[in-house]
Parts: structure tokens; C-alpha cells; sequence
């Protein structure tokens, strides 16, 4: 297999203040680490330049009175909330992040690669039709989607593992038989949405489905909610291309969440997601990053394990140098994973008209 | 006065350069130390050596044991012990020792190469592991990789793993030539003189270094900016590109691993004047001198006496029973001019012993205009002697750690970050290439090559800050060549 990465050292520059937590130096330590490992040499590996995303790609997706407030915003500044505001220049960064998604899409749809992972910032999933918020601007996987539908990719599964609940690209496809969205997510937590009964609405009903999990949840949880309802949903929805949200704040040292997943654990949940890409979709895979804010102790590893799981490699000793697993003893609940399933029960029971028994 | 010293496999070449030209050519077999007796030298003087990858192409190196401590990561390579440094320099998992130990005692190996995880950003694991192996093998067969000074482990993995089978070789070079020149300097792959204490640490530096000789010789002799150098030696033929008036760079390949050293682009062809003579063409083998000089086997320098030419001793130049001197060299010329077309130059320049008697005729039948300088035979001795002392800083600086390390060694944190650190690395790079000889206007360009600095910021609070810039001098004719 081979995997492109999408990144540009402008990806760095990107700052709402210095000390932002969604701040460069969340890609710093990764970028150091993927150098050290010898990572961007190895030939199942293609380092792949980022373009910034066109007006009508960013118009599929946001409506203009939005977009034309970033472009006024972005000459002097402004504030969308409490966590996100407009930093000067802002709107250029934003759409090269969405640009990189849509670069990532074309190398998989070129066939010059099996997937791909588009390394951006700033993120993008809280990004609704109409606003941001949440640290997002543009919604870089929904803008990236309708890319890929418009290139004849009519059914794309997207998978949001970002600890935080996709609201923005949940409200995008709500209504959207040809997305099956499916968020799993810490509940409670920012932005409070993401609800067990939100299953989309129209003709959309049953293509948005929410896995909000307890603080505490760690690898088994998301193994367990990969076999027992991604992959059987993902083979009856059969889409023709994954995309995945890798946020990557749901890792046990996580500075703005209370999850419990391991880089070893991140690695494990993108070997399945490639494996079902490998059965359902002739492999064709896109990952974009959205959030994760540990950024010395889960990032190098987790950024690396998602790359190794993704192009093939053998990612057993890729985990968290011993000094911080003190943390995941503090962090981890074996008690989330009955609660996980009894919420599965019900959801099925939701889903039952939708989908059948699964 | 200028001295360029380039021990091939070969000859030995020197060249001075003061107010006129000396240039002698001493053959394979006599030792260095001979050599020096004989031949005084003065001034400045540079040393290029091919002994270093001969015996790494020859495969006459020694037995080499890698021992990474690879950290979290990808599958390591080597024998991996553990423990742990960060992209911060922290030491995050203890040395497991007792590893390094048993990977010793049942490798039984001639030299041990280590190589950490990080560790140009701090070398205390790597020197323990090295403190270690010391006990078990000579100082002179223990390399580690922090020296090699940059991030890309598996890079400095292949790059160790070498200078740990060429170190011992290396210090044999330095003791040599400092008998009578203690304060020479070496000659690198990318063109540039460094002082021998900076080689020790990454002996790797030598590697292929005669492209680049070959390359500064002929642009000083001919400022020839566009063209091929056709570089004949005894064993091989080099084809050196010029563009812009400089060689392409192109990374350092050992054994199949790029080892990210910066090194001259080059194609060599496996045939010299000493090439053996099998029917009609030459097998790519060296056994002794051409018949010319002593030799006993024929070889295609006794084919261009028996065409006519007088090399050496001619009247001792014969072909086998059955041989065409001319279609040997017809086969040698052809296979050249194959090659030639391939790159298609606006200009052949010949150097090495050999090219006054077989350029002209490769470049009528390759059709590109050509020449041969006064001097060819002396090109690569004359390119080590007219270069000049070259330079990369490569500096991490940790503010919140006070830690900084240069190339990989640690250095005092001189209390400096962001666009402050650069004058003072600015300020070192011309010390160091002072202190190592090089002149005023050689030093007075010192090019910034990347910058990057960004804040460290921990529970909502700006710390600190953290630095990382390269400087450099870069390789280039001295201001001091007449």
C-alpha cells in the first residue's frame, strides 16, 4: 500500500493566539517525529503539496453571506466564539486546510496512492452550513466529499473519531442519503450535540448515526463499536469511498477531554478503517486531521501509528514512551464499555427500520 | 601556498599551488608516510582519500554490530535495547543496559555502530551505549550517530553503521599525514576542507569526495560552467556533470540505504587505464599496474601504446595473442559514448592521466566538442587544494530545557531563541571555519539556509521557546587560490 501525506510547512503558521491549544505546536512534535522515523522516504510513503480549495468547492458546502464574512473578517480580524476567533489572513490558511483535503482526494482518486491523510490545520468538522466555531472555519471534509461526489464518488462513508461531536458536518449531510455519517464522540462534552436520537432527517433519516461514548472509554470501546456497528452498517451502506475525521483528542493524555485511547489503540482503530476501505472500496481511504491538543505525549505517536496503520506498516512498537502511562491508569474507566453497550442495544433498535438487524 | 593531497585507489596525487605549479604522481604501493618524506609540503593543505569507500565498495570493512535504541516507533533497525529521548531531548525511558551487554556478547562483532532515537537532540543514551561497547572493542571501532547531526534515524543508522567499519582507517589517515602536516584538513563529499575532528565524528563525510575534487579542479583550471567531466582513472571512469558552474548534489547511497550526506553526483563506469584486457574488450578489474608500469597483466593503457601512443615504459606493452589493440579501445570508447548520449553535454572535459590520448577520440565519435586542460592529470589533487573550509551549523535550541545541541553535539545554551540564536551561530560559524584555517573573505558569507522558531506553550502559558536554524559556509574555491 501506499499512503500520501498531505502537509506544507504552512500548515504551521496558522494562530488564533499564541496560546491557542489549537496552536502550531500541535503539528510541530509530529512533523519532528515522522522526520526522526525516516517516514517521508520510505516509497510507501508520497509527500503530496497542498492547493487552496476553489470557491466553488468551499460554495458546495457553506452558504455565501458566511463566506463572504471570512473574507471580511480575515483582512483585520474577528470572532465567531468564544474559542474561535478570525485571525488576520486567516481565510487563506483555512482554505489550503480545505485545499489539502481535496489534494489528498485526488491522489487516492488518481490511483497514485491506496489512501491518504490530509495533515491540516485548522480543522474543520464543527464548521456548519452557515457559521464555524469549535476552532473549525471550513468544513474541510465536507468540502472534500462533495469533491469527491462530484468525481463520480457517489456514496461516501464518513467516520468522525474526533472526541468532540461533528456537529458541523453533521448538519451538512442531515438531510443526505448519499453520506452515511457516523460520529463517535465523548458525551458530555463541546459542542453538547451528537445525541443517540439524532439519526438525520428527510431522506436522510438513518444516515447520521451517533456513538456518543462515556468519559473513561478506551481502545476496547472503540474496537467494540467498530465491529459491532461501523462495519456492519458500512457493509450495508457500501459507500464507495471512506473518509475518516481523525481527531485525536480522545487519547488518554488529552489536555481538553477525558477518553482513553492509546496511540497503539489509534493505530488498531486505522487498520480496521483500512481494512474495511480494503473490502468495500478498493482501499480508497481519506483521513483529514481535525483535533488533539496532547501535544507531546499522544500526538508524535498517534499522528505516526494512524501513517504506519494506513501505508501497511508494522506498527507494534509504535505506543507512548513509558513516563506517561501513570496518566491512562487515571484516565481509563473499564466500566464504559457496558455502558457503550446498552447504548448500542438502543441504537440498533433505532436503526432496526433503516438498516435490519445488524 | 596551496596543497591538495588525493589519495586514490590508484595513485597518490599532490598539487601545490604557490607562485607556480608543482604537481607529482606517486603509485599505488608506496605508503603515505613515504610519500611525505619525499615530497615536502607546505601552506595549507587539504587531504582527499577513496580508501574509506573502497573498503566499503570492496566489502574489506569490518564486521559492524548496530545497536539502536529505537523508543517508540516504527520496527527498529539493528539490535534495539531499550530506552528512550524524545523530540524534546528528554530522556523519557531509562537504558536497559544489561541489553547492551547480551547484544555484545552474541554478536561478537569487530566495531559497534549505535545509533538513538532522537539523539541529536541529546547523546546521553547513545554515550552510554558507546561507554559500554569501549570495553568490549577499540575506541576506534565505536561510532555514534548524533555527530552526523541531523533527524532521520534510519539515514543515520546506514550512515553509522559505516563509520564504525571506516573510523579505525580514518584515524590511521589523520595520524599519517599529521606527522608532517598538523594542521591539515580533509577534503569532503560535498566539495568542502573540514578539520579532522569534525571527521572523526562522521568519518562518512569522505565519502565519494572525488566528483567533487575533480569538479572545483576543473572549474578553477578552465571556468567552464556547462559540461561532462570525463574523469579516467586507473580503476574507474567518472562522469562528473556540471551546471551553473557546480556539480549536481545528490545524497549518499551505502549498501542500498541513502544515508542523507550531501555528496557530488557522479556515474562511474567499471573501467581505467588499469582495466585487464580479455579479448577484445576489458573486464572490470584491476589486477596491478598496466604492463606500462611494471604490471603484468595487459591492460588498456598498454592498448593505446600498442596504437601508437608512449605511456610509461611502452616498449613493455603487449596485448594478448588474438587481440585488437584498437578494438579495445573501440569497445572502451563505445561504452563511454553510450553513456555520453544518455546526458547529452554541451562540452566534454577530460581529466586523468589517460584523457589527452582517449577524449579526443570519444568526442569525435560522440560528436560534443571537447577539451583537455594543462594540468587534467592533477584536476582532483588541484580541486582539494583550491577548496575551501565549508560549514553547515545545524542548531536546536530548547529555551524552557536550556538545552542546545549543534550538529548533534551539546553545547552550552548561550541564553538566546528565536531570530536572536542566529547571529550567534552566524558569529560561531565564522569562528569555527577561522579556527580551522580558512581566511577572512573565505568566512565573510555565512548563508542562512532555514529558520524556524515557535512558542512552547504548557497549561494555557506561554513558556518558552523553541529554535531551529541551519547555517552554512559552503563549499567553493578559496579566495586564497591564485
Amino acid at each position: 500500500m501506499t499512503t500520501a501525506i498531505v502537509f506544507c510547512e504552512s500548515y504551521f503558521l496558522h494562530e488564533q493566539a499564541p496560546t491557542h491549544p489549537e496552536r502550531r505546536e500541535r503539528l510541530q512534535y509530529t512533523w519532528d517525529q515522522l522526520l526522526e522515523e525516516g517516514l517521508l522516504r520510505d516509497p510507501r510513503i508520497r509527500l503530496v503539496h497542498p492547493y487552496p480549495a476553489p470557491p466553488e468547492a468551499v460554495g458546495a458546502v457553506h452558504e455565501g453571506s458566511y463566506l463572504d464574512f471570512l473574507e471580511r473578517a480575515s483582512l483585520k480580524g474577528g470572532v465567531i466564539d468564544g474559542d474561535t476567533n478570525v485571525p488576520p489572513g486567516l481565510l487563506h490558511r483555512a482554505l489550503l486546510a480545505a485545499g489539502g483535503a481535496m489534494a489528498a482526494a485526488d491522489e487516492v482518486l488518481a490511483g497514485s496512492v491506496t489512501n491518504a491523510f490530509a495533515m491540516v490545520r485548522p480543522p474543520g468538522h464543527h464548521a456548519g452550513i452557515r457559521g464555524g466555531g469549535g476552532f473549525c472555519y471550513l468544513n474541510n471534509v465536507a468540502i472534500m466529499t462533495r469533491y469527491l461526489q462530484r468525481k463520480g464518488m457517489e456514496r461516501v462513508l464518513i467516520l468522525d473519531w474526533d472526541a468532540h461531536h461533528g456537529n458541523g458536518t453533521e448538519e451538512i449531510f442531515y438531510q443526505d442519503p448519499s453520506v452515511l455519517f457516523i460520529s463517535i464522540h465523548q458525551s458530555p462534552l463541546y459542542p453538547g450535540t451528537g445525541h443517540l436520537s439524532s439519526m438525520g432527517t428527510g431522506a436522510g433519516k438513518g444516515y447520521t448515526v451517533n456513538l456518543p461514548v462515556p468519559p473513561g472509554s478506551s481502545d476496547e470501546v472503540y474496537y467494540y463499536l467498530m465491529e459491532s456497528v461501523i462495519v456492519p452498517l458500512a457493509h450495508r451502506f457500501h459507500p464507495d469511498v471512506i473518509a475518516v475525521s481523525a481527531g485525536q483528542d480522545n487519547h488518554f493524555t488529552d489536555p481538553l477531554t477525558s477518553l482513553a485511547l492509546t496511540a497503539s489503540g489509534y493505530a488498531g482503530l486505522m487498520a480496521r478503517a483500512v481494512a474495511l476501505a480494503g473490502d468495500l472500496c478498493g482501499g480508497r481511504l481519506i483521513a483529514v486531521l481535525e483535533g488533539g491538543y496532547s501535544v507531546e505525549a499522544a500526538l508524535p505517536y498517534t499522528n505516526l501509528g494512524m501513517i504506519a496503520a494506513m501505508a501497511g506498516m508494522d506498527f507494534s512498537g509504535i505506543r507512548e514512551p513509558a513516563a506517561y502511562l501513570w496518566m491512562y491508569e487515571e484516565a481509563s474507566d473499564p466500566g464504559a464499555l457496558q455502558e457503550v453497550r446498552q447504548k448500542v442495544a438502543v441504537l440498533k433498535e433505532q436503526l432496526h427500520s433503516k438498516w435490519g438487524a445488524f | 601556498m596551496l596543497t591538495g593531497i588525493d589519495i586514490g585507489g590508484t595513485n597518490t596525487d599532490i598539487a601545490v599551488l604557490g607562485e607556480e605549479f608543482i604537481a607529482h604522481k606517486i603509485p599505488h604501493g608506496v605508503s603515505l608516510s613515504q610519500i611525505l618524506k619525499h615530497h615536502k609540503v607546505s601552506g595549507r593543505v587539504g587531504v582527499s582519500t577513496s580508501q574509506p569507500l573502497n573498503m566499503l565498495v570492496t566489502g574489506t570493512g569490518l564486521r559492524v554490530l548496530l545497536i539502536t535504541i529505537p523508543g517508540p516507533g516504527l520496527a527498529p533497525q539493528g539490535v534495539a535495547v531499550g530506552g528512550c529521548i524524545d523530540h524534546r531531548g528528554e530522556l523519557v525511558e531509562d537504558l536497559e543496559m544489561h541489553q547492551v551487554h547480551e547484544a555484545i556478547s552474541s554478536g561478537n562483532p569487530e566495531a559497534i555502530a549505535v545509533c538513538g532515537k532522537f539523539s541529536v537532540r541529546n547523546p546521553v543514551l547513545e554515550d552510554a551505549v558507546a561507554e559500554t561497547a569501549r570495553k568490549y572493542v577499540s575506541p576506534d571501532r565505536v561510532a555514534t550517530s548524533h555527530p552526523i547531526g541531523f533527524l532521520d534515524f534510519p539515514a543515520r543508522c546506514a550512515m553509522v553503521k559505516a563509520n564504525a567499519s571506516i573510523l579505525r582507517t580514518v584515524l590511521g589517515i589523520t595520524q599519517e599525514v599529521r606527522q608532517v602536516s598538523p594542521g591539515f584538513l580533509y577534503f569532503k563529499g560535498d566539495g568542502g576542507l573540514a578539520q579532522p575532528t569534525v571527521i572523526h565524528g562522521n568519518p562518512g563525510l569522505l565519502l565519494n569526495s572525488s566528483p567533487a575534487a575533480v569538479a572545483l579542479g576543473v572549474r578553477y583550471l578552465t571556468g567552464i560552467s556547462e559540461g561532462l567531466i570525463i574523469d579516467i582513472g586507473g580503476t574507474t571512469t567518472d562522469l562528473v556533470p556540471l551546471s551553473g558552474g557546480s556539480p549536481l548534489m545528490k545524497t549518499l547511497i551505502i549498501e542500498g540505504r541513502d544515508t542523507l550526506v550531501p555528496s557530488v553526483a557522479s556515474t562511474s563506469l567499471p573501467y581505467g587505464g588499469d582495466s585487464v584486457i580479455v579479448g577484445n574488450s576489458l573486464i572490470p578489474k584491476r589486477q596491478g599496474n598496466a604492463r606500462a608500469f611494471s604490471g603484468d597483466l595487459p591492460t588498456l593503457t598498454d592498448a593505446l601504446n600498442l596504437a601508437g601512443h608512449r605511456i610509461g615504459d611502452s616498449a613493455r606493452s603487449s596485448v594478448p595473442a588474438g587481440t585488437s589493440a584498437m578494438q579495445v579501445i573501440d569497445w572502451y570508447v563505445d561504452t563511454l559514448v553510450a553513456m555520453i548520449q544518455t546526458i547529452d553535454p554541451e562540452m566534454l572535459i577530460g581529466t586523468g592521466f589517460l584523457s589527452p590520448f582517449l577524449i579526443p577520440r570519444i568526442a569525435s565519435r560522440s560528436g560534443v566538442p571537447c577539451i583537455v586542460p594543462e594540468h587534467a592529470s592533477s584536476a582532483n589533487a588541484l580541486g582539494v587544494a583550491v577548496s575551501r573550509v565549508s560549514l553547515s551549523l545545524a542548531v536546536h535550541a530548547d529555551s524552557e530545557k536550556k538545552r542546545m545541541t549543534v550538529n548533534g553535539q551539546v553545547y552550552p545554551y548561550p541564553g538566546k531563541a528565536g531570530p536572536d540564536l542566529i547571529e550567534w551561530a552566524v558569529d560561531e560559524t565564522r569562528a569555527l571555519a577561522t579556527a580551522a584555517g580558512a581566511s577572512p573573505a573565505d568566512v565573510r558569507d555565512v548563508e542562512l539556509v532555514s529558520f524556524s522558531t515557535y512558542d512552547v506553550v504548557r497549561g494555557g502559558v506561554r513558556h518558552e521557546r523553541i529554535t531551529d536554524l541551519v547555517v552554512q559556509i559552503p563549499p567553493g574555491i578559496t579566495s586564497e587560490a591564485p
